[in-house]
């Protein structure tokens, strides 16, 4: 401003110019935003016709009583009122999906780092060790499923084992006590795709580190607890927000479980104890018709993921530590 | 292990005698890392091992407490073929599997093109969607 008070002969034309050169950057820059939107249309077609007009009318049948078939009808908050205060699956479910965020995650990521830190550790067949550990993960998740119930059955393998071991036979997928522990072992077989991120970050620790760390005499836990741990936080932090909404996703383990046996069997059994919220939500929609319940229970599971995931973000500030000091 | 000698010199590469002891620890160390790592082979393998054992037996067999298929029934593969529409199923999938692939290229490929140019921009365009400011 200064400068240009100082200098009115000068300023008139530059003014222009420089205007006119804004002008046009602005007119450019516009052009650029409709080329990127264009690039974009069929992402932005896609996304619009199958997520948010999907999201949308769920929201809305949420609101309603709508089996298909007929119109559906206005209920207000009546299914949300009914989900917490009538419907005890509901409960049962949530417990059992709970389970499997509060033990099978941490079990898997805690797995998942012993696997990744054996392999860091042998030099000569890495390769071949890497794709045994790999290899579970890509069997489909039914053909899984249904290789363990084989496995697990009483009269299995695995209880031939566990008896030339002396050891308890449990009844596994026919015990409800036991079902989710069984489900619980597909979940550690499967583990590949996680061992490999975590394999990743293990061998991006700057070695140095640990000659550092050594130097001062720290022993192999204080090196793991002080170097490893938190130079892989975030590794550990990625694969916890990604099981979690995986975990409240869980469903095709538990369903091809139930209904193996028996096509007729309920879906979560034994005794509902393979009953996880989605299972509840596909019986409801699907087999009870009950669309407007099951979009009810769909946004309540969509809001309770997105409050876990933003709680696990701020929480993580404290613990996640990013390298360069970013964030 | 080696002291890589100066390039250009002619003295011989010499290899840095290791103590005995510490190299008795390190293959000690080796030896404890592969078989857990061998430990952890077998019971990833296992079930695999089973469910092929398992795909050789007869019906009867595998209700019998034999682990091992004592006649190997191979036909059981040749079931397969026959039982149900194998051919129609893998067309079905390849289908599925081909068509989403081409869809995930042709709208992801054309978002990330923008996406590139403005990066290559600094990030600070006004048509950076991509970036945040």
């Amino acid at each position: 401003m200064a400068t240009v008070a100082e200098r009115p002969p000068a300023a008139a034309p530059e003014q222009a110019r420089a205007a006119e050169r804004r002008r046009r950057r602005r007119r450019s820059a516009w052009r650029r935003q409709w080329v990127a939107l264009a690039f974009m249309s069929p992402w932005i077609i896609g996304f619009t016709a199958f997520y948010v007009y999907p999201m949308a009318s769920s929201l809305y049948f949420s609101f309603t009583k709508y089996d298909i078939l007929s119109q559906p009808r206005w209920t207000g908050f009546g299914n949300y009122r009914f989900m917490f205060t009538s419907d005890p699956l509901f409960w049962v479910s949530l417990r059992n999906t709970l389970w499997i965020i509060a033990i099978l995650v941490p079990l898997q990521v805690i797995f998942a780092i012993a696997t990744a830190s054996v392999l860091t550790r042998v030099k000569r067949g890495l390769t071949v060790y890497r794709t045994i550990f790999f290899l579970p993960s890509m069997v489909p998740l039914v053909a899984a499923a249904l290789g363990f119930i084989y496995l697990l059955n009483p009269a299995g393998p695995v209880n031939r084992l566990l008896h030339l071991l002396h050891l308890p036979q449990p009844l596994w997928f026919i015990d409800p006590r036991y079902t989710k522990p069984g489900l619980a072992l597909i979940g550690l077989w499967g583990i590949g795709q996680v061992m490999i991120i975590f394999l990743a970050a293990l061998l991006d620790v700057p070695r140095q580190l640990y000659e550092a760390a050594e130097i001062e005499g720290a022993n192999p836990w204080q090196r793991f607890r002080h170097v490893t741990l938190p130079m892989i936080s975030p590794v550990i932090f990625f694969s916890v927000i990604i099981g979690m909404i995986q975990g409240f996703q869980y469903f095709t383990q538990a369903y091809v479980i139930s209904r193996a046996g028996d096509q007729t069997n309920p879906v979560g059994y034994p005794q509902d104890s393979l009953l996880f919220y989605s299972s509840h939500l596909y019986q409801q929609g699907f087999e009870g018709f009950h669309m407007g319940y099951a979009a009810a229970l769909s946004w309540v599971m969509f809001i309770v993921t997105m409050t876990c995931t933003i709680l696990l973000i701020r929480g993580s500030r404290r613990w996640v530590h990013y390298q360069g000091g970013f964030r | 292990m080696t002291a890589v000698s100066a390039p250009g010199t002619a003295a011989p590469v010499s290899r840095r005698l290791v103590p005995p002891s510490i190299r008795r620890r390190r293959i000690l160390m080796s030896v404890a890392n592969h078989s857990v790592a061998i430990a952890l082979s077998v019971a990833f393998l296992l079930p695999f091992v089973f469910i092929l054992a398992t795909a050789l037996m007869t019906n009867q067999q595998t209700l019998s407490p034999n682990i091992w298929p004592h006649p190997f029934a191979w036909s059981n593969f040749k079931t397969v073929f026959q039982s149900f529409p194998f051919v129609r199923y893998t067309v079905n999938t390849v289908t599925y599997a081909g068509l989403a692939t081409v869809g995930v290229l042709l709208s992801c490929t054309p978002v990330a093109t923008p996406c590139r140019a403005c990066a290559g921009a600094g990030g600070r365009s006004p048509s950076c969607w991509c970036s945040r400011p």
